[in-house]
């Protein structure tokens, strides 16, 4: 194989356009050719420091559009052993972490292979099937309602829905009442999820909570950059403490994930399966699951409108894990 | 419940883990090559770094460590996919490969030499890389050929390395 050959086959690797008999044929010049393996590292190291850059990029743009000036500059407060490990990361890795970024760190993840797995019913109308038309504006007051952004919940026949007849469909970005001087990117929705009936799975140590939500860029043609994001955060105390000063108080969280998707629209228009994991503390008492339609690229001031983005079948599952053998391979 | 030992244990294990963190994802990320796999994997392997945290000897080589694990997850989460993946046998040599450590890429090195590349140039890499779309995506949204894509980006991260071995070496 010759070094055109080789550079091509890696380019099709790290764009993941690589067919089955390609990466057979670069296996075997990694396998047998060590100048190969330093190509191969070459491309993968400035492939990682690219989305370094672009993560950096990207979550400094989020933060900026939930902070106060003051809160951007100054820094997040630490509050306890679970939240400190942000600032610690950014340090290291020279990252800012957007508090909607998809790669927040201290998200835990919990393993395939699962001891028990228990959908948790206290998550209400994950499928939109009880509430219907505009879901009520604002930081959801109570648990089990979903509110939030304008959004609505509709029966749109030229969309199929993922779980029985509804679905939810994102409108239009609102800004927040705590931060009146920036513009709108996102469409939130949320609902408030009471935990405290699971203390004695959490006090166990390895309890995690999965949450998987449905979404679909129901866009009959390409356009606009769209970030899906589903988040799951969990708090102690009361849900009227970060009430108030929300989204500024999400960074009381005990641990949060969250995991998403882009989309710029088109066919085939179909739903994407979104999950997100994180450890559940002994000390939770609620969680805020969190939906988001972004647009990334929307003009700096101005408010976001959606219509054609829809989520569905969102669920909440509790897991506990047994501790699992991890094989080592010879470094 | 753990110990207050092994919770001192396992919270220095995750401070080591958090401070490898950007070196784990660009190995994570060279096995999977998608980058909200790639998200998954490390969060996976953070995971299973907590599990086994009481089997790891402080005084040894974290990053190893963990990219042992990292390679193990990234392989499994491959199959559950249906992915193509190179060999177990193949990811182990790259592993021991003296050129997977990892350089130093400074971000204000690789800052300044993006601002040397065409804003059509910079344009694809931010969506690329921040907006993580595939070559295909971004070929509609500028209306280039796919291939004319990949060619371009591959051409611009040589052209990039090349300029931060130049930092590098001043």
């Amino acid at each position: 194989m010759n070094t055109e050959r080789l550079e091509h086959l890696l380019r099709q690797y790290f764009d993941r356009e690589i067919t089955g008999d390609e990466i057979a044929e670069l296996d075997a010049a990694l396998h047998i050719r060590p100048d190969a393996r330093e190509h191969f590292w070459n491309e993968a190291h400035i492939h990682g420091a690219l989305r370094e850059w672009g993560l950096e990029s990207g979550s400094a743009i989020e933060l900026r559009a939930l902070q106060s000036p003051s809160e951007a500059t100054r820094g997040h407060r630490e509050k306890s052993p679970w939240l400190s490990w942000r600032p610690r990361v950014a340090a290291a890795a020279g990252v800012v972490f957007g508090l909607l970024c998809a790669s927040v760190a201290w998200a835990l993840a919990s393993p395939r292979a699962v001891a028990t797995a228990s959908r948790l019913f206290a998550l209400v109308d994950g499928s939109f099937e009880k509430q219907c038309g505009r879901l009520p504006s604002g930081f959801p007051v109570q648990f089990g309602i979903w509110s939030g952004d304008e959004s609505v919940v509709v029966e749109k026949p030229s969309v199929e829905t993922k779980d029985g007849q509804r679905s939810l469909s994102f409108v239009r970005a609102e800004r927040e009442p705590t931060l009146p001087n920036y513009g709108a990117a996102s469409c939130d929705v949320y609902q408030l999820v009471d935990l405290r009936s699971l203390k004695a799975e959490a006090a166990l140590g390895d309890a995690t909570l999965e949450l998987s939500v449905q979404f679909l860029d129901g866009r009959e043609s390409q356009g606009e950059p769209v970030k899906f994001i589903c988040r799951a955060s969990v708090f102690a105390g009361s849900p009227d403490a970060i009430l108030a000063e929300w989204p500024l108080t999400q960074k009381e969280s005990l641990a949060s994930g969250s995991g998403s998707f882009d989309s710029i629209g088109g066919s085939p228009r179909s739903w994407h399966l979104v999950t997100t994991k994180v450890m559940l503390p002994p000390q939770a008492d609620f969680a805020v699951v969190h939906l988001v339609a972004h647009k990334p690229k929307n003009p700096k001031g101005s408010e976001a409108v959606f219509g054609e983005q829809f989520a569905d079948d969102v669920r909440l599952t509790l897991k506990t894990q047994p501790t699992l053998p991890v094989r080592l391979a010879p470094r | 419940m753990r110990s207050p030992n092994e919770q001192h244990h396992l919270a220095q294990v995750q401070r080591l883990f958090l401070d490898h963190q950007p070196a784990l994802r660009s190995y994570v990320l060279s096995i999977v090559r998608d980058f909200a796999l790639a998200q998954d994997v490390v969060q996976e392997t953070f995971l299973a770094v907590t599990r086994k945290a009481g089997q790891f000897d402080l005084a040894t080589h974290f990053l190893a460590w963990a990219c042992a694990i990292a390679r193990f997850e990234a392989l499994a989460a491959l199959r559950r996919a249906n992915r193509p993946a190179l060999s177990e046998e193949t990811l182990a040599l790259l592993s021991a490969s003296e050129a997977a450590a990892t350089p130093d890429y400074r971000a204000d090195w690789l800052s300044r030499c993006l601002a040397r590349l065409t804003p059509t140039v910079q344009k694809m890499l931010r969506l690329r890389y921040e907006d993580a779309l595939k070559p295909g995506e971004i070929a509609k949204l500028i209306g280039w050929t796919p291939n004319a894509v990949c060619v371009a980006t591959s051409r611009a991260r040589t052209e990039l390395r090349q300029c931060i071995e130049a930092y590098q070496k001043s």
